[in-house]
């Protein structure tokens, strides 16, 4: 079930919100996780066991390393183990085997659809059993409570990566409020147009240049890159903004996500901003149980290089994202080593000049499935080429814009001002946001059949 | 707890208002501006919930029947186009109201494809044949077209038409038809096909074409009839653009039009017009009664044998033309005819073969191996 849909923003999100404003308090998680799993199993019938498994392996696991004292390092390996492998399994194992298919023609290819979510639940599960065994915190009994914390519909699928200890408290105790459900309301609009009105319509350039970027010219594949770096950001900070406003209707306050990425002044600012509860998942169950920055240069870049692999890798099974998290460890590692300093003597908008471009220039890997496709489109990208833009380059202006002044706080500030002295502003703004989005949700479904006959 | 903020007054009753209307409006079946039947709600079974068929078949019977429909494809449709996204529409919003539709994605293989089998087909039943391909509505009224438009390619398309034909005549009325365009237009505005005024300037071109003599405007009573919304409207949702009008012209003759479809009574007609689906938007229908498999008409008055028109929908308005001319006239849609073409041109006696379709038509459609 996807948010920006017709089916889950006037049948399934009315239903839950009505289920759950019925339910006296004690019964408010069973029907939570009721709910999570209709969520879940609409979009994965088969593999909600998949998932049910895991919340059971986990909490079990969590409990004995509540109780035990001794033999805590065994569990613990025993759930890294557990939760990796299945992620293994079912994310990657087809990958695996088909290049080694390609090497050894014998080796059968294992192709197994991969569970949507797959990678969030499980990091969110292994994030809590690693706090359990640090005795961050303690250990999950109400076996509902832990079940609704790993499967939360909200962040179930696109994130943001809760950790436990964040919403332990608003499980039993959800945070209400006027102003709480109007804020979750305009997080969740919002969210929903940068979805609908934004990433969707970008999208539509990339998807008509990228698979012959010469035709639209080094101009043409430029702006594509761009529409591709806009659309994913919205697409995905929609989502965290979407997760983030149904969470505060059902009363818990998720981490924010993004930061306004594209304004970074470095690499290094870029992944404090993007995908904030990503990066800071790889920062404490990663970087720093490997040591960190503070050790010796050599052991710095090895960990840094790890840690970047792995994040390249989270984002998907394919080579490409591999060599993606690569690019960024060096990257990093340049910069933490070698211009760092420099950098940040130049001038602020040098500064986001050339985070931009290495950001950009990393999508093109990250959104090429192969490395030939990478390589051509950055032929056209360097070396300069005349070519046609799909629709003309004026008709992408509007929306361009609109999306780059998106992509910054400006709205906000503005928004700031101008909605403590009107409160109907908000409610316009909301109303016209849901018209807009259901029109083109609607649009999308619209579709003529001109040689129809009887 | 504080009062409830407006913006969420508003977000849930506008939620919870279009839920409320999902179920209590009654459910259509057919959308008249889709010419399609919505989709119908899915049969439950395990399988199908397990491989996700019920699901998508469960979201697309919600998307179909979600109230007021028409209304919100016209909001974005309008949205969009205030957004600068004319060119990016398959529909482009042209000049003086028309709607014309976005160049097709160039499949010059199925082109070719297409042309070498009514090549072949000529050559092998023997009988002279043309092919006279209707251009891209865009191509003639380029002029009209919003910044950023794509290309038609016209000029590619008929100059490989050309090397591709041996023995069947091609023929080009391209400048025929824009020189006709500047006096009257030869396309709808809110359709793809041509205007019977357009019709008539492309007969007598066809006609001068092969050194024969052509009814002049004048020997036809023209009426005509408002309302017109023609299928580039219905696909745009761009509702507000005025409708056209559709022009009859009849030339007295004494026809009889047989409409056979397989597996059904033939219809026998004693017009060409078929005026019932004037009272529908999209008018077109009212020549021929649109989409058959295998049409006939026969006036024993003419001077001419027999001509098969191998076609798509825009021989439907240019067929009353021929009539005057031909003693028996077959319209044969390989969309919808099923047997043995070259059988059917022995056994009626055809004397000559006509293959008229949209030049856009050719591209797409691949039902050109029926005649093999």
């Amino acid at each position: 079930m996807v948010f920006s849909s017709l089916y889950f923003l006037y049948l399934f999100l009315p239903a839950v919100l009505l289920l759950l404003l019925l339910t006296p308090k004690p019964g408010r998680n069973y029907v939570l996780l009721l709910v999570n799993l209709i969520f879940y199993a609409y979009g994965e019938p088969v593999y909600v066991l998949l998932m049910l498994a895991s919340i059971a392996v986990n909490y079990t696991l969590a409990l004995l390393l509540d109780r035990c004292q001794r033999r805590r390092k065994l569990l613990l390996w025993l759930a890294v183990v557990l939760n990796l492998g299945a992620l293994g399994v079912f994310k990657y194992a087809g990958l695996f085997t088909a290049t080694l298919h390609r090497l050894i023609p014998a080796i059968p290819v294992l192709s197994l659809a991969l569970p949507i979510g797959i990678s969030f639940y499980t990091f969110q599960a292994l994030s809590y059993v690693v706090d359990v065994y640090r005795r961050d915190c303690a250990a999950e009994r109400n076996f509902a409570g832990f079940a609704s914390y790993i499967s939360l519909f909200p962040q179930l699928i696109a994130g943001p990566i809760v950790r436990y200890a964040d919403v332990k408290e608003q499980l039993t105790n959800p945070l209400k409020g006027a102003d709480r459900m109007a804020w979750g309301v305009r997080m969740f609009v919002i969210g929903l147009a940068k979805k609908v009105l934004l990433a969707n319509q970008l999208g539509l350039l990339w998807t008509a240049v990228s698979p012959a970027p010469a035709a639209a010219g080094t101009l043409g594949a430029w702006l594509a890159l761009a529409a591709f770096a806009l659309q994913i950001y919205f697409d995905f900070s929609g989502y965290s903004d979407m997760a983030r406003g149904l969470g505060a209707m059902l009363g818990f306050d998720f981490c924010v996500n993004f930061n306004y990425p594209y304004l970074s002044k470095s690499i290094t600012e870029f992944w404090r901003r993007w995908h904030i509860s990503l990066s800071s998942w790889f920062r404490d169950y990663v970087y720093f149980p490997l040591g960190g920055s503070r050790c010796g240069t050599a052991r710095l870049c090895f960990n840094l290089l790890v840690t970047w692999l792995l994040t390249g890798f989270w984002h998907g099974a394919g080579w490409n994202f591999l060599f993606w998290g690569l690019y960024y460890g060096v990257i990093l590692m340049l910069e933490k080593l070698v211009w760092g300093k420099g950098l940040e003597k130049l001038p602020a908008a040098l500064r986001r000049l050339y985070t931009i471009f290495l950001v950009l220039i990393g999508w093109v890997f990250f959104a090429s499935e192969t490395f030939t496709a990478a390589w051509q489109y950055l032929r056209v990208l360097f070396t300069p080429c005349a070519g046609t833009i799909p629709g003309g380059l004026l008709s992408w202006l509007p929306l361009g814009l609109t999306a780059c002044f998106a992509a910054t706080p400006l709205g906000a500030t503005l928004w700031g001002r101008l909605k403590d002295r009107h409160g109907a502003v908000e409610a316009a703004a909301v109303l016209a946001a849901m018209v807009l989005c259901t029109a083109c949700l609607v649009n999308a479904s619209y579709n003529p059949f001109l040689y129809f006959r009887f | 707890m504080k009062q409830i903020k407006p913006s969420t007054t508003v977000f849930f009753l506008f939620m919870g208002l279009f839920t409320l209307l999902f179920f209590i409006l009654p459910k259509q079946e057919f959308s008249e501006k889709e010419k399609r039947y919505l989709t119908v709600f899915p049969e439950v079974t395990a399988a199908g919930v397990a491989d996700g068929t019920v699901q998508s078949g469960f979201e697309d019977w919600f998307a179909d029947h979600f109230p007021l429909r028409d209304l919100w494809v016209g909001v974005d449709a309008y949205f969009k186009l205030a957004g600068g996204r004319n060119a990016q529409q398959e529909i482009y919003l042209a000049r003086d109201g028309y709607l014309i539709h976005a160049p097709r994605t160039s499949n010059t293989e199925q082109f070719v494809k297409n042309l070498t089998r009514f090549d072949s087909f000529a050559a092998s039943t023997g009988l002279p044949a043309t092919v006279l391909p209707v251009p891209s509505p865009g191509e003639i009224n380029d002029r009209l077209l919003p910044a950023g438009h794509g290309d038609y390619q016209n000029d590619a398309l008929y100059e490989l038409a050309g090397d591709t034909l041996k023995t069947a005549r091609l023929l080009d009325p391209r400048e025929a038809l824009r020189a006709a365009n500047a006096a009257r237009p030869v396309y709808y505005r809110t359709d793809h096909h041509l205007t019977a005024y357009g019709c008539h300037r492309l007969y007598q071109f066809w006609r001068e074409s092969l050194g024969l003599p052509a009814l002049p405007e004048t020997a036809y009573t023209v009426t005509a009839y408002g309302g017109f919304y023609g299928a580039n409207w219905s696909a745009s949702g761009l509702w507000l653009t005025a409708p056209d009008t559709i022009e009859l012209w009849d030339s007295g003759a004494d026809v009889t039009v047989t409409i056979a479809d397989g597996g059904t009574e033939p219809v026998v007609s004693d017009s060409l017009f078929f005026p019932a689906h004037l009272e529908e938007p999209d008018k077109y229908p009212v020549y021929l009664d649109g989409n058959h498999a295998l049409t006939t008409i026969e006036n024993p008055g003419a001077a001419g044998g027999t001509l098969l028109v191998v076609k798509d929908s825009y021989a439907h308005s240019f067929a009353p033309f021929l009539a005057g001319d031909y003693q028996t006239v077959y319209l044969l849609d390989l969309r919808f005819y099923r047997g043995s073409i070259s059988g059917f041109a022995k056994e009626h006696g055809v004397d000559e073969l006509l293959y008229l379709y949209g030049i856009d038509t050719l591209l797409t459609d691949s039902n050109s191996a029926w005649l093999m």
